[in-house]
């Protein structure tokens, strides 16, 4: 590829050959030396295309083969002699590869000259005159259809299979009548993507591929990617052989994923082999490993694990997670701990200083009983912190962009972040019970979000906040002055239209907004936070000269409501949709009136569009 | 990611032409051919009124879709930009994801066309997308159907019931 990009960056398509690739072409026109011109006018065994050259209207078309050849990450090198004859041959028998044959699409195959060479890839060749063919001389082929002209450019990047030998097995003909629809297209695709396509399946069907034909034997063997799932298997015995089996039989190749899917019943026996297919994983330097452990018994981590320095990502389901003494983990990057407990209930901060690179920790429902929880990571972006955590959550994070707390604690969490951070640009905030401590310390680090979600009860505990908060708010700063796209859970209570207000008013460039009225959701528990009723102003006067899409859920048309949706209509002066979906309650006549009346609303966007739902 | 908030104090669209393996000129505007790796990795290097990209493997039809990809992905990442970006639930994104479902469901020559042309190209997401809808193709499938699907012809000397 790179060779590609060269020549693609300067303009010019200059031969961009691998100096393999030249080599061979060394070979190919001997007589008349192997650079490209000498190639574009000789009269090698291709002497006929000279026409083809002339004939093609592309202002470099002259050296069109030369840069898919480039491209072409081809390792012909391996056997450039055999390439060398092997063209001639073709060149003097096959009136396939003679380009004015072409004129007409040719109905013939080549058949009689695929005598197999033991050593030679002969698709290697027929790939390269099926490239040479159609890279230079496009215009004969403006006749046909298309299915057969793509059939020829695909041929362009098979060559690449070459390097761990191709399963091209079908040898025949590009231009045959029907064979650009019954061509074995996905053998020809190259390697890596092969690759990439088996990564996304289940190991248990990448195995199977080796039934397919004789070029797909060995290809599952060479897949980096693994996802051993006992769900597949009816006997988890089976289960174990088969994990076993894939292990031993594989090529040795470093891995890249592994992902485990442990469900079902395990005795002690095969809950060990699975501690060693873990080792196994971190021998072959494997980068992501995602453990998911549904089968009742602990899955042991091999200490291995946790000094296994290729580890990207870590992803650890319903297991527990004991921290050896020593731990480095220079490449991890992603942590994603879910229902895990920890040994001692604590989140040793052992693991964060081992783990220098982490960008993203994710802790979802996990046994965390020590007092404390220390997060200390200075490269961590993403922090997702989601279930029952201590008293006190400390983070040190200067870098943190993305914050999401869902914090179900029934009791106060006090959550202290360390620094300012400056970075923050997405916050998601739910919060079970409020503490004023974390209120006031989430309050100050979303003012300069970007993106901000936050849940009905927070709404509830921060208006207050808020509302002293920025009463005394000094002109020097603006809180939420970058803010571009709000998400709100809401009752439509007095308070929280009044904070809703107080937020737009000042994020002048809100460019979205969501309210989510959840009103149904907490029915059982009307004025869980009553908050005292403080003066309303009249009248809230602000331009919202950035605001494009409002959208309302649920909406009821309670005055609150409707009071809000003036605003928005009266003083978003670019506003370009407001979605509303009807909470349905029943009467139908109550809901057209509510909806007439908001399209009489006076808008301030002339473009404005009023979509009014019920779901 | 820009701000647009003004369109009309933009600068004129830049635009660069791509020319297909056939031969044919697509005048597209830059941001949609930079969601090319490719092409943008040359970018800066190339002088400005030389903006032509000669795509000898990509065909006319191929780069027409290839083409109505990019513009979509580069225009809704305009518009909601901020629900994209956001980790919580958007229509935005869905939707986008929705048309990119409906976008590759296509027959399996234009499927690979599509995928070797992302892949020659270099655009990630789309390379994504393509190689899904190959694995979606294959899995659950028995090695017959596999065959049958990919025109694999059967000259296995394993016994599939011998294994297992």
């Amino acid at each position: 590829m790179t060779n590609f990009q060269n020549s693609f960056a300067s303009g010019a398509f200059v031969p961009g050959f691998g100096s393999s690739t030249s080599s061979v072409l060394g070979e190919f026109g001997s007589s008349t030396g192997a650079t490209c011109t000498g190639f574009g006018s000789s009269s090698s065994p291709f002497g006929s295309t000279n026409t083809a050259f002339g004939a093609s209207s592309s202002p470099s078309s002259g050296f069109t083969f030369t840069t898919a050849f480039g491209q072409s990450s081809s390792p012909l090198g391996t056997t450039p002699s055999h390439f060398g004859v092997q063209t001639s041959l073709f060149g003097g028998s096959n009136p396939a590869v003679q380009l004015p044959a072409f004129s007409q699409p040719p109905t013939q195959s080549t058949p009689s000259i695929f005598i197999r060479h033991p050593s030679l890839h002969w698709e290697e060749v027929i790939c390269h005159l099926k490239l040479f063919n159609s890279g230079l001389a496009p215009s004969p082929f403006d006749g046909m259809n298309s299915n057969t002209q793509s059939a020829g450019l695909f041929q362009s990047t098979a060559p690449s299979l070459g390097q761990t030998g191709s399963i091209v097995e079908q040898t025949g003909s590009t231009f045959g009548e029907n064979s650009s629809l019954e061509m074995n297209r996905i053998s020809a695709l190259p390697m890596p993507i092969i690759y990439h396509i088996l990564s996304f399946l289940p190991t248990k069907e990448v195995v199977r591929t080796c039934v397919l034909s004789k070029g797909w034997i060995n290809i599952w063997s060479s897949v980096p990617s693994f996802h051993f799932n006992s769900r597949l298997f009816r006997y988890m015995k089976t289960f174990i052989k088969f994990v076993d089996s894939v292990l031993f039989l594989r090529d040795g190749s470093d891995m890249q994923n592994v992902s485990l899917s442990i469900v079902g019943s395990f005795d002690n026996v095969d809950v060990s082999r699975i501690k060693e297919w873990i080792t196994y994983a971190v021998r072959h330097n494997v980068q992501v490993l995602d453990i998911e452990n549904g089968c009742g018994r602990n899955i042991q981590l091999t200490p291995h694990l946790f000094t296994c320095e290729s580890l990207r990502e870590f992803k650890l389901f319903n297991n527990s997670l004991s921290l050896p003494l020593r731990i480095w983990l220079p490449s991890l990057k992603v942590v994603h701990l879910i229902s895990v407990s920890l040994k001692d209930g604590q989140l040793d901060e052992a693991l964060f200083s081992a783990s220098p690179s982490l960008e993203t920790l994710v802790l979802v429902n996990c046994n965390i009983t020590s007092g404390i929880l220390t997060i200390s990571a200075s490269q961590l972006k993403n922090l997702n912190l989601k279930g029952n955590f201590p008293s006190s959550i400390v983070v040190s994070a200067l870098n943190l962009i993305s914050l999401k707390l869902n914090i179900t604690n029934s009791v106060p969490v006090n959550i202290i972040f360390n620094g300012n951070l400056k970075l923050l640009s997405d916050a998601n905030i739910d919060l079970k019970v409020d503490s004023s401590v974390s209120t006031t310390q989430l309050i100050s680090i979303v003012k300069n979000v970007r993106y901000l979600t936050v849940s009905t009860l927070f709404v509830q505990s921060i208006a207050v906040e808020l509302q002293k908060d920025l009463a005394t708010q000094k002109c020097s700063e603006t809180p939420f002055s970058n803010l571009k796209w709000l998400k709100i859970g809401t009752l439509f209570s007095k308070d929280e239209v009044i904070l809703i207000n107080h937020i737009l008013m000042h994020s002048t460039e809100i460019e979205s907004v969501f309210l989510v009225n959840d009103a149904g959701k907490f029915d059982g528990l009307k004025n869980i936070a009553q908050v005292e009723q403080y003066e309303v102003k009249e009248g809230y006067k602000y331009k919202l000269s950035h605001l494009k899409l409002v959208e309302i859920e649920g909406f009821r048309g309670s005055e609150n409501e409707m009071e809000l949706v003036n605003l928005f209509l009266e003083n978003a002066i670019v506003l370009e949709k407001m979605i509303i979906f009807l909470r349905n309650f029943g009467d139908e006549q109550e809901m057209m009136k509510v909806g007439r009346k908001l399209l009489t609303q006076p808008r301030a966007s002339l473009t404005a569009g009023i979509m009014y739902w019920r779901i | 990611m820009k701000d647009s908030f003004n369109p009309s104090i933009e600068p004129p669209k830049k635009t660069v032409t791509l020319v297909s393996s056939d031969g044919y000129d697509f005048e597209v505007e830059e941001e949609v051919a930079l969601e090319s790796q490719v092409i943008k990795d040359g970018f800066e290097d190339k002088a400005v009124d030389d903006r032509e990209y000669l795509l000898f493997n990509v065909h006319s039809d191929t780069l027409e879709l290839i083409i109505k990809y990019c513009e979509k992905h580069v225009s809704s990442r305009k518009s909601i930009s901020a629900a994209a970006a956001s980790s919580s639930s958007s229509n935005g994104e869905e939707a986008l994801k929705e048309w990119d479902e409906h976008f590759i469901s296509v027959d399996t020559n234009t499927l690979y066309d599509i995928l070797m042309a992302a892949d020659y190209l270099n655009i990630k997401s789309l390379l994504d997308l393509a190689i899904q809808k190959v694995a979606d193709t294959i899995h659950g499938r028995s090695p017959e159907q596999i065959r049958k699907k990919f025109n694999i012809e059967n000259d296995s000397i394993i016994d599939p019931w011998a294994s297992e």
